[in-house]
């Protein structure tokens, strides 16, 4: 920090007393001998006290609205006995209340994508060094564009020539190390992210034909291909601080489910049931022109089936926010781009779902066996000692099988078969076929050499095994992440885990589910779970938490 | 859900809890005096119900402290609520915004921090005090230029820029007890701001009325009363 705060003068003799002052205005120990001596107190006479209704009045700001209360409203408790249910229901209908509950939700299910890559430097158009033009980022496009060495963009001057297809006529030029390359100029582009404004494109890069010379320009097809640029507007490619934008857009994405569920009315359980989605013109523009520009080595976002309807003509700068159905497996906030790429993995993203909504955490098994369980299969659920976690975990994973990992995508079995014989045996084809299907193979199939189902989709390489618990893998696919909500929610793990969850937030710590303890609190998660199960309202649950003697008293 | 047990043994083996016992949270429900340090027969006293263990003390989050400031300081005038800045790469910048110290003070950016540990570590005090000073100096500003008592922040039942009476310094402490810590109390309690009437005579003494204002304030926004709840 380069700076320091503003400070008075303030006698060096005082900072004692101040210091002296400050510790002894606190209620609570100051000292880690205090807190020791009071920790003691606690354990044996639980030597707590009930809160006046001012004090009641600070914590209950606190936990709703993420503020301290104000002068005022502590002067309109003296007329009270305590806090009027009206206020803690007006507090629980504001602005501050649904921001500390989407910042409660957040506080779970970590929706910061930052450092996600939507797309690579073949994406990505930035301006040159000359602070003018714009040019894409990458070698391999810069090659596929002018030849040379892929270190080469346009010549500082306008393109006026072009071909009828609309590629630009280029110049020869030579490379300063000797050697040509074909050098185009510049054009004026209105960009998407600055409607009304023009900037200087490299002709090339600007190029908007929907087809190029051998793909589709809406392909991951078109990095290598001459003809194939940025399209209309540059909508293709991602411009400066375009990827953190739709970051931000994806959070926010998730926010607004929660909120339908926390305070806009909806059942609690639908944030991992609901086939609504929230979007704005921003997040369609994206997945509409930028997402299929698929890059195999990055995350995978295209369009699949179930997706929701995408606007005929979206806007990048139409921030305004409508709802949508999705259908087919979607469900929940599990199956919204801010959860599948925050959670890449299957595993990862069920491992996720079962710490936030069934409060179980995977713990490894002391004395693992290594009988009946083999050291080197890629079945995790037979191999020894990932065993006893993997077990359950895989059926859990398999949820999410029909959704992409590291991207969004549901898959389209058509373009991409639980089997595909191509990936089984792609050392036979010819060399460009192979070059095409081999990023593809590796990412998404089974392709190691002596491995079971080679060829498959990875989820899907145990499923066929006749047994329990590898047919309830299959099951689980088909029942997709809508399934996992639905059972979790049947058995009550959910409505119990979110009281845990709140009670967390709200107590500062943790239910006491110690049978053995005569102060245990299961009967108490027992009957507001079950509440809860009833009447599925989020606010009600906050309510009855927050009259319990629990949250009335301190010590 | 209310436990009964008996909590008889526990209280004669411990002068610690003994002492806890007789203060008791529920007042005369627990009285106790043994007679010798040896253990009591327990089916000498009858159960006693104990309360279920109370909700844990919670250190403000940087979010709950960005949003209290503005609250508790008030406003350096129309629209420009009071917030503790601090100046980087030449920019006054908000110390608990984005930019500023709130990721070193533990605020989860759910990459690399996923959860707050709200606790009050030497890092977060050094920061407090910091956070103190600088917000109580804008407070003495905005009320130096407050048009009325009633639009002052700091002291609005005292002078800011003049010597005050015992009587309005003690009224002043009283509502900035309320205002700061939510602690109410009687208007004719002098003993309960006794400690920082200690620090606004001390820095009276030797300063203008402004300082030991600021003295007090920092003292209350650098106390553990502010900061727990």
């Amino acid at each position: 920090m380069n700076g320091s705060p503003t400070s008075r003068r303030l006698p060096a003799t005082l900072v004692g007393l101040v210091g002296l002052v400050a510790a002894s205005l606190a209620t609570t120990p100051a000292s880690a001998q205090e807190g020791e001596a009071a920790a003691g107190l606690e354990a044996q006479c639980y030597a707590a006290q009930e809160l006046d209704k001012y004090r009641l009045l600070r914590r209950l700001s606190l936990d709703l609205r993420h503020q301290l209360p104000s002068y005022d409203e502590y002067l309109a408790l003296d007329e009270e006995d305590s806090v009027p249910d009206a206020l803690i229901d007006d507090w629980l209908g504001s602005e501050q209340f649904r921001r500390a509950s989407r910042r409660f939700h957040e506080d779970l299910l970590w929706p910061n994508l930052s450092g996600v890559a939507l797309t690579e430097v073949n994406g990505r158009i930035v301006q040159q060094a000359n602070g003018e033009t714009y040019a894409l980022l990458g070698q391999q496009k810069k090659q596929a564009f002018r030849q040379g060495n892929g270190t080469q963009v346009c010549g500082d001057y306008e393109q006026v020539e072009f071909n009828p297809d609309g590629s630009p006529i280029p110049k020869l030029a030579s490379m300063p190390g000797g050697g040509t390359y074909n050098q185009d100029g510049w054009v004026w582009v209105e960009p998407y992210w600055a409607p009304g404004t023009q900037i200087k494109v490299c002709a090339f890069d600007a190029q908007t034909a929907p087809k190029g010379q051998f793909a589709d320009c809406d392909t991951p097809q078109m990095v290598g291909d001459p003809k194939c640029g940025c399209g209309p507007s540059l909508r293709r490619c991602y411009g400066q601080n375009i990827e953190t934008d739709v970051w931000s857009t994806l959070r926010e994405q998730l926010g607004r489910l929660v909120d339908d569920s926390t305070v806009g009315g909806r059942p609690y359980s639908e944030i991992v049931t609901s086939k609504r989605m929230h979007v704005n013109g921003r997040y369609e523009f994206w997945r509409k022109y930028m997402a299929p520009v698929v890059v195999i080595s990055k995350t995978w976002n295209a369009p699949g089936p179930g997706d929701a309807t995408l606007a005929e003509d979206p806007d990048w700068n139409d921030e305004s926010w409508r709802v949508v159905e999705r259908s087919g497996l979607h469900a929940g906030l599990q199956t919204l781009p801010a959860f599948l790429l925050r959670f890449q993995t299957n595993r990862a993203r069920a491992n996720r779902f079962r710490t936030v909504f069934t409060s179980q955490y995977f713990v490894p098994a002391d004395g693992a066996t290594s009988e009946g369980c083999s050291d080197d299969t890629t079945d995790l659920t037979n191999r020894c000692v990932c065993a006893t976690c993997h077990q359950v975990l895989e059926p859990l994973a398999a949820h999410f099988a029909e959704f992409i990992e590291a991207g969004i995508t549901p898959y389209d079995h058509e373009a991409l078969p639980v089997t595909q014989e191509i990936c089984n045996d792609i050392q036979s084809l010819p060399p460009q076929q192979r070059a095409g299907w081999g990023p593809t193979c590796n990412r998404l199939y089974v392709m190691e050499e002596g491995e079971p189902n080679r060829g498959t989709l990875l989820p899907w390489q145990y499923a066929d095994i006749d047994d329990a618990l590898h047919l309830s893998i299959a099951a689980n696919i088909a029942s997709g992440p809508g399934g996992l909500a639905e059972s979790t929610i049947g058995s009550g793990l959910f409505h119990s885990s979110a009281v845990r969850n709140v009670f967390r937030a709200l107590m500062g710590r943790e239910m006491n589910l110690d049978p053995t303890d005569p102060l245990h609190e299961l009967d108490l998660l027992s009957s507001i779970a079950a509440e809860f199960q009833v009447h599925d309202d989020f606010r009600q649950l906050v309510k009855d938490l927050i009259a319990l003697p629990q949250y009335r008293r301190v010590r | 859900m209310r436990a009964a047990v008996t909590i008889l043994a526990a209280c004669v083996l411990s002068p610690l809890a003994l002492a806890a016992c007789e203060q008791g949270d529920d007042g005369a429900a627990v009285q106790l005096t043994p007679t010798s340090t040896a253990q009591a027969d327990p089916l000498d006293h009858p159960s006693l119900e104990v309360p279920p263990r109370s909700a844990s003390v919670k250190r403000l989050t940087v979010s709950q402290l960005r949003n209290s400031i503005p609250v508790v300081a008030g406003a350096a005038g129309p629209g420009a609520p009071i917030a503790w800045r601090i100046t980087r790469d030449g920019a006054v910048i908000d110390a608990l915004g984005d930019r500023g110290v709130g990721r070193t003070l533990g605020e989860p950016d759910y990459v690399e921090v996923l959860q707050e540990t709200a606790e009050p570590t030497p890092l977060y005090v050094k920061f407090m005090d910091d956070m103190g000073r600088d917000v109580c100096a804008q407070m003495v500003a905005a009320d130096t230029a407050a048009p009325s008592a009633e639009a002052r922040s700091l002291t609005r039942f005292a002078n800011i820029d003049a010597s005050s009476s015992d009587d309005e310094v003690n009224a002043n402490l009283r509502y900035l007890k309320l205002r700061f810590l939510g602690e109410r109390l009687a208007d004719e309690d002098d003993g309960g701001v006794a400690d920082l009437k200690t620090v606004y005579d001390t820095v009276a003494a030797v300063e203008a009325p402004a300082e030991a204002w600021h003295a007090v304030c920092v003292a209350m926004l650098t106390s553990p009363a502010f900061h727990l709840y």
